[in-house]
């Protein structure tokens, strides 16, 4: 499928990589079917892009390459209803603001993007935990990856 | 816009299968219950307006060439 974006010009995506949202995303209730791709081969970083308005692109990340400690839960029923199971994992992503610079973009922690890769189908959850933000810094220390995970997490 | 008044104990029906029930009012606080389907998702309301801020926020609005520096990263 060819689409038009402001920001790529007019891209080839493949239905593979189409994602219903059904309800759109909380601000934008119209806006259905995005296009998710990964930013760069490997990256921690994915780009979702409107099918629809080629105005609406989104950088998402990966945020379990940034907190290993991330961790919300995802009510039983939708997890039934979704059809997740350790086979079809829920792919969780999280979405970027960029700021002046890249040392100072955030992650919204509190509202994680869910998707189910087999049906694609996807959802912006809102998660209730005090320990996470809206505006949580991506790269506190500078920009570079953290290093291997940690033996333990702080918990939710 | 519809504007009640309730107490403690009354409710308040929305549609067939919703309903907010005022349990306690305390100070400047109201504790509500609120009876709905699973599938009606409930937010605190300044949750989900700062949910909307952050996505409106988030919409990249700039050329792509500033996220050049994410591409070292693997």
């Amino acid at each position: 499928m060819i689409i038009k974006t402001t920001r790529f010009g007019e891209i080839e995506v493949p239905e593979e990589c189409i994602i219903l949202f059904e309800g759109g995303l909380p601000g934008f209730p119209g806006e259905t079917e995005f296009a998710l791709f990964p930013y760069e081969k490997d990256s921690p970083f994915s780009i979702m892009q409107a099918i629809v308005n080629p105005d609406l692109t989104f950088l998402l990340a990966d945020p379990y390459r940034f907190y290993n400690d991330y961790m919300f839960e995802l009510d039983d029923q939708m997890a039934i209803d979704w059809g997740f199971s350790t086979e079809n994992p829920p792919h969780v992503y999280t979405v970027a603001t960029l700021k002046d610079t890249l040392e100072q973009m955030t992650v919204n922690l509190l509202a994680p993007i869910v998707v189910n890769w087999v049906t694609r189908i996807g959802a912006q959850l809102i998660i209730d935990n005090k320990h996470y933000s809206v505006q949580q810094l991506l790269f506190p220390e500078g920009i570079k990856m953290k290093p291997a995970p940690k033996e333990t997490g702080r918990g939710g | 816009m519809l504007v009640l008044t309730r107490k403690p104990g009354e409710k308040i029906f929305i549609g067939d299968n919703m309903s907010l029930t005022v349990v306690e009012v305390k100070g400047d606080s109201v504790r509500i219950a609120v009876d709905a389907p699973r599938e009606v998702k409930i937010y605190r309301g300044e949750i989900y307006e700062a949910i909307i801020a952050e996505n409106k926020a988030a919409v990249i609005a700039g050329d792509m060439k500033q996220l050049d520096g994410l591409k070292k990263l693997k």
